[in-house]
């Protein structure tokens, strides 16, 4: 970790593969049946690694970081699961997976957009969710959230300018 | 056909390509010890903005003006201390520690009920506490930039537990508003106090935690 925290692209690759396989096994510990969204945890968890990396003192061990995280991400999807299976809707809470199309007639997967939006900054991630995936219009977020229509805008400009860079697509604004 | 569930080979390598060196976060109590100083600043301008009592020479000498000082200092360490120590994964507070910031709280309400109950008419004391409703704004505005403070250094690391950390960073600033006010408010009374310094405490601090928690719900998930 301390050398992933150096920026060792290797040794952070090697770092969330023995992740992955320490999220699945702490899942799987948990539940008493198997589970198809073990692997939503595990996504959620080696982001939220990733997010906090920088939380983590090098003189300490990585167990109690590492799972206070994996325990936390978790207990979220868990809920999660919990609340879209008593609605007894089986898709996922992302409306679909489609894809979204590029220009070129191309799509991009999903799991890179998601990937993407979460390393938008906070505000900018929640404008941009509310705006695609929740349909929320931009009076009704800014009233929400307490900005100016303008802001909102603003920031939902930013945060689409970050995603094109990051994914190498144009999303499309309403 | 593509799969329902996330492509973790992908996100692995989405994430090693955006990740940089970063540079580790302080320790709770250096991080901890930086606020104090920097609220102490605050604080103090605070009070020469809202204009400071007249008699405060003589009040810092007074055993019941330190005690109550010391009462809302407890709270703003002890409050700020969970805050600090909730933002760090693995280095969650135990319970112990935890119940420091209420049981500080509760030091304080009851030192000011014992000061009432002590005088000759409580009853009458609590019945014509005067309407100063100045005091809870004092306390507030005093509080907020403090509160704004922790919350920016908070925001920086990675609080998962965030009504908590809501709730200990309301705590916390409103704690030191409270201190900042009593240099300030010249009324040194006890149920002046409970009335408007203590009880407006302790209840925005409960109805600041869930709104609260929305800075710091967020910082590591994915979405909402």
């Amino acid at each position: 970790m301390r050398r992933a925290q150096q920026g060792e692209e290797e040794a952070y690759a090697e770092l969330l593969v023995l992740l992955t396989a320490a999220t699945r096994s702490y899942v799987r510990l948990r539940l008493a049946a198997p589970v198809p969204w073990i692997d939503d945890v595990v996504q959620e968890t080696l982001i939220a690694v990733h997010q906090a990396r920088h939380t983590f003192d090098g003189r300490k061990p990585l167990a109690p970081w590492f799972y206070a995280i994996a325990r936390n991400r978790f207990v979220d999807v868990l809920r999660r699961e919990q609340r879209v299976r008593e609605r007894e809707v089986v898709h996922d809470v992302w409306p679909e997976r489609a894809g979204i199309t590029h220009e070129s007639g191309s799509t991009v997967d999903i799991d890179a957009v998601r990937l993407a939006l979460a390393q938008l900054p906070a505000r900018q991630r929640e404008i941009v969710e509310a705006i695609k995936l929740r349909d929320e219009s931009v009076r009704e977020i800014a009233s929400r959230l307490r900005m100016t229509v303008t802001a909102v805008k603003v920031t939902a400009h930013r945060g689409y300018r970050t995603l094109r860079r990051l994914l190498g697509v144009d999303l499309r604004e309403e | 056909m593509k799969s329902d569930r996330p492509d973790l080979a992908l996100t692995i390598a989405t994430l090693v390509r955006s990740a940089g060196p970063v540079t580790p976060i302080e320790t709770t109590t250096i991080r901890l010890t930086r606020w104090v100083v920097a609220s102490t600043g605050l604080m103090a301008l605070s009070v020469l903005v809202a204009g400071i009592r007249p008699d405060v020479a003589a009040r810092i000498v007074d055993a019941w003006f330190l005690a109550r000082g010391a009462a809302a200092f407890a709270i703003v360490l002890a409050a700020a201390t969970v805050a600090f120590a909730t933002s760090v994964p693995g280095r969650e507070p135990s319970a112990a520690v935890r119940a420091l910031a209420p049981a500080a709280c509760l030091a304080w309400g009851a030192m000011l009920i014992t000061a009432i109950a002590a005088t000759q008419s409580p009853l009458d004391q609590m019945l014509h506490v005067p309407f100063h409703p100045s005091c809870v704004a004092l306390i507030t505005a005093a509080g907020v930039p403090p509160g704004a403070l922790l919350v920016r250094m908070l925001r920086r690391a990675a609080p998962l537990q965030a009504r908590l950390t809501a709730a200990a960073t309301a705590l916390a600033s409103l704690a030191s508003g409270a201190l900042a006010a009593q240099f300030v408010c010249a009324d040194d009374g006890a149920a002046h106090h409970l009335v408007w310094h203590f009880a407006p405490v302790v209840l925005l601090t409960i109805v600041s935690v869930v709104p609260g928690s929305s800075l710091f719900g967020g910082s590591l998930r994915r979405s909402a």
